[in-house]
């Protein structure tokens, strides 16, 4: 480094800090067609962001749910960090059970946290993006929203559900007590960017900071 | 401001070997005469608007201590050997992004006081902006890669020069891309 006063020092990121985010993704037969084309590409962009950022990359831990088929939720991608991340692709089939998903996401991460507790790895509070373009269809998904809302307060996960055009805010409203964004359009891209700009800040956050996300330019407000 | 107020408590002190519970004792002291102070300047504001985290060492000939409230870290080394060293970890909260201040109200639960034998001659003392650099990714000691340069610099240079170059590594864009954080750092090394 021939930049400063001192020359051969090097820096490491020597910090197994972690950044947990889930995405519960809608794979229902709404999605079919035009919605999961751009929510994939989406998807890909993100994988590629997240890459592009070298601490991003080592700290970002990325794991994909899928709500479709039969009432089920089904793990796309276990955790992995985002330097392994490949985007998977999500087929668009069946109801919408983001209850049992959103269920499962909260599980998972439960389960992530007692791994890191274990190993001695610090991690920031984790990220759920719900994105869906329709409304739970599986039983019991009001309990599991009290229990997405009840997480939150106990400041044990940050969530977003994002509705896509046609979807029904009243019930993903529920799902956090921020209430739900809406996506303008199909604008995915501007979404998964977004997402990997907002991990990238996340990830080198500091304790008591008021982290300041980029904006949303992806959401309209809901009238 | 509270660092201040600790380094005046302990520079009243006459030079005497300390205990633990006596730096334990002025520590909580020059703590609590700090909340009260801010309190008093700033009526209209609240402690937490004045958030910070502590790390100090108190130390002479016959050994020392390192105290702690939050996320700083503290490493005292012998001879050079930046790992394994004697190191005092940043503390968090249930996430990395939550830590310790001694603007709260369970301060005294999270000041931290370990002792640190004569035998150490130097000392480094880092805000958690400069940690993940600074420590190895084990936790037992120093990263050689970056401390054994910017040691030996300090060393080798005058005061103004030393400070000049430290302000310039800490700032380096490589150190912003690992924490945006700020980041201090303070050396210190006893002559024999």
């Amino acid at each position: 480094m021939s930049d400063t006063l001192i020359p051969d020092v090097v820096f490491n990121d020597n910090n197994s800090q972690r950044t947990p985010c889930v995405l519960v993704l809608d794979g229902s037969s709404s999605m079919f067609g035009e919605p999961i084309r751009q929510l994939n590409e989406g998807l890909r962009l993100l994988e590629q962001a997240l890459k592009e950022d070298a601490s991003t990359a080592m700290r970002v831990q990325l794991l994909v749910i899928r709500a479709g088929n039969h009432d089920q939720a089904e793990v796309l991608t276990d955790w992995v960090d985002a330097m392994d991340f490949n985007a998977p692709e999500v087929f668009a089939n069946g109801t919408t059970p983001l209850g049992a998903a959103m269920n499962l996401a909260l599980d998972k991460i439960e389960d992530q946290k007692a791994a890191y507790d274990a190993n001695g790895i610090s991690s920031t509070r984790p990220w759920i993006i719900l994105i869906s373009d329709g409304a739970p269809t599986d039983f019991d998904w009001e309990s599991v929203a009290d229990r997405c809302r009840h997480a939150e307060q106990n400041r044990k996960v940050v969530i977003f559900p994002i509705g896509v055009e046609g979807a029904t805010f009243e019930t993903l409203n529920q799902f956090s007590n921020k209430g739900a964004k809406k996506l303008k359009g199909l604008q995915f891209r501007e979404l998964f960017v977004w997402l990997s700009r907002s991990m990238a800040t996340v990830s080198v956050s500091s304790p008591g900071e008021k982290v300041q996300l980029p904006a949303t330019d992806w959401s309209e407000v809901e009238v | 401001m509270v660092s201040q107020c600790v380094v005046d408590a302990f520079v009243e002190i006459v030079a005497a070997p300390l205990q633990e519970s006596d730096v334990r004792r002025i520590a909580e002291q020059a703590v609590e005469t700090c909340r009260a102070q801010l309190l008093q300047a700033y009526p209209d504001a609240k402690l937490a608007d004045f958030h910070a985290t502590l790390a100090a060492v108190v130390m002479d000939d016959s050994g020392g201590f390192i105290l702690q409230i939050g996320d700083g870290m503290a490493a005292a080394v012998q001879e050079r050997q930046w790992a394994p060293c004697l190191l005092c970890l940043p503390e968090n909260g249930e996430y990395a992004e939550e830590t310790f201040f001694f603007t709260q109200d369970r301060w005294r639960e999270h000041l931290r006081i370990t002792p640190v034998p004569s035998e150490y001659d130097e000392l480094i003392l880092v805000t958690d902006g400069a940690y993940s650099f600074t420590a190895k990714p084990a936790a037992n000691g120093l990263d050689r890669d970056f401390i054994a340069p910017v040691c030996a610099f300090l060393e080798q240079n005058e005061e103004e020069r030393g400070v000049v170059a430290l302000k310039q590594i800490l700032d380096h864009a490589n150190a912003r891309r690992i924490s945006g954080d700020d980041k201090t750092l303070l050396w210190a090394r006893r002559k024999r």
